[in-house]
């Protein structure tokens, strides 16, 4: 693919039109993604996350700042959510990051939840690949803390960072417990106001009467990124962090649940497009038969147990096998045909 | 299969005190189901770099003090040898009828000025414009 050895070769262009395909899911990205593959795995990926206000994108600008003074490259991943009434979105991180903004070094890409539940966009983990594959040294994904969105981060990236505010109303007890047990450094941002020293001790107590002990102790650092306070402390708890994944082998364990879990995310969604298309080839049938659940005539899951078996027959005569877990190699090649298909069927709906 | 979101790098000059009404803009064209993109610009120059980066569909730029007509034609210079032609760009702002000509000569696909059209106006140009590419 052309675009992919311009990606490799350094065009900025190439890297920027790659990660739009593969966000559209248009066709080819499939093919993209797996052609770029063998080139990733050596970009160390940072999650920062953490409440709206608490300074995430501040302290993402002042950290890429200190890597490039230690002549590392970088590439960002800034998400924010998609309106789910208008489906639009306001992708205003850039705007903290301006001292960057013109580092050749430095690539930003702004991405928009997409109605993706868990707060990271659906195409963020590719995203981080390419850039990965383009040679970034570091790949920072900078999202918001709501709801099951830290539980996501943390599946992206090789070290998460929680970033919290003193006197933000967020009461440590009521954050959900699963940040306390996944966050790899926490950081107590404009830690200048009132309040910060005991957010600090909050959060000890809270890492101290969590699960399990570690063998890595998560540091809580104070910092106030805009006057760019222990950022260069925060720098050197990464890289410790990273020595400590290398030596204990964190790494790779960590690496490869990652890769469970992306693999079953692909799946999920692949099935889910089955369905889609299903429903919709069937609007009117399915419509008269909610019709008939609603009056009671039949049942939600006698109807959910149809069309899992039409799915299941459905693939099955793509493959011309029946549906059968130990052929899963067919079942990935002919979804690149089903998605082609899919394309001509809908084609674009506009008219000029 | 759903239509493709419409990606609009939204942008003002730092020098530039004005600043509400592109908020409004940004919250407009966010309603009309666009991802904008919203920075601030130091120099000229990054905007086509962040256009390039964020592979927008549409750059508008906003203008209410001095520097449209030494900066646009820089932006349109640029989007040509980048290969970026394909690119809508729609500026508003304080301008007179004679910049406006200028600009609409030069390539730019709309220029909205204040009391002429309204904010959603702005939002179906870029719509119509960027679908019937």
């Amino acid at each position: 693919m052309e675009l992919v050895d311009e990606m490799r070769r350094g065009s900025i262009r190439a890297l920027a039109k790659l990660i739009t395909l593969v966000e559209n899911e248009q066709p080819g990205a499939f093919e993209v993604m797996e052609r770029i593959y063998s080139y990733t795995g050596k970009a160390h990926i940072i999650g920062i996350t953490g409440p709206s206000g608490a300074g995430k994108s501040t302290l993402t600008d002042k950290i890429t700042k200190e890597l490039r003074r230690r002549n590392d490259t970088v590439g960002i991943i800034a998400v924010d959510p998609t309106s789910p009434f208008t489906g639009g979105a306001l992708l205003g991180d850039r705007v903290r990051m301006a001292g960057i903004s013109n580092d050749e070094g430095v690539f930003i890409r702004s991405m928009a939840s997409r109605g993706s539940l868990g707060g990271l966009a659906r195409a963020t983990a590719d995203a981080v690949k390419i850039l990965d594959a383009f040679g970034k040294d570091y790949v920072l994904i900078e999202t918001v803390g709501v709801g099951q969105d830290e539980v996501d981060i943390v599946k992206a990236a090789d070290v998460s960072i929680m970033v919290m505010m003193p006197g933000s109303g967020d009461d440590i007890q009521a954050m959900k417990a699963g940040i306390m047990e996944i966050g790899d450094i926490f950081v107590v941002n404009k830690a200048d106001k009132d309040g910060a020293d005991r957010l600090v001790t909050e959060i000890k107590m809270m890492l101290e009467l969590g699960s399990a002990p570690r063998e890595w102790t998560a540091p809580i650092i104070k910092t106030v990124a805009t006057e760019n306070q222990h950022i260069d402390i925060l720098v050197e708890k990464i890289g410790e962090h990273r020595e400590f994944l290398a030596k204990s082998g964190m790494l790779d364990i960590r690496r490869k649940e990652r890769i469970r879990a992306e693999i079953t995310k692909i799946v999920e969604h692949e099935i889910f497009r089955y369905y889609e298309s299903l429903i919709s080839e069937n609007k009117d049938i399915f419509d008269q038969r909610l019709e008939h659940i609603l009056a009671r005539k039949e049942n939600p899951y006698q109807l959910a147990k149809q069309v899992v078996e039409i799915i299941g027959k459905k693939i099955g005569a793509m493959t011309r096998k029946p549906f059968d877990i130990g052929a899963p190699a067919l079942l990935f090649e002919n979804i690149k045909d089903y998605q082609q298909g899919l394309l001509e069927d809908h084609g674009s709906q506009t008219t000029c | 299969m759903a239509e493709r979101k419409i990606r609009v790098l939204l942008s003002k000059s730092d020098q530039d005190a004005h600043e509400l009404n592109v908020r409004y803009v940004a919250r407009v064209l966010k309603d009309a189901g666009m991802e904008v993109i919203f920075t601030r610009y130091q120099i000229i120059d990054d905007v086509v770099k962040t256009a390039l980066e964020e592979d927008v569909d549409a750059i508008a730029l906003s203008y209410y003090a001095s520097g449209v007509m030494y900066e646009v034609p820089k932006v349109m210079q640029w989007l040509k040898e980048r290969n970026m032609e394909d690119v809508l760009v729609v500026i508003g702002g304080t301008l007179n009828a004679a910049e406006k000509s200028k600009l609409l000569e030069m390539g730019v696909g709309a220029v909205f000025t204040p009391g002429v059209g309204t904010v959603q106006d702005v939002a179906d140009c870029i719509i119509s414009k960027v679908r019937c590419r």
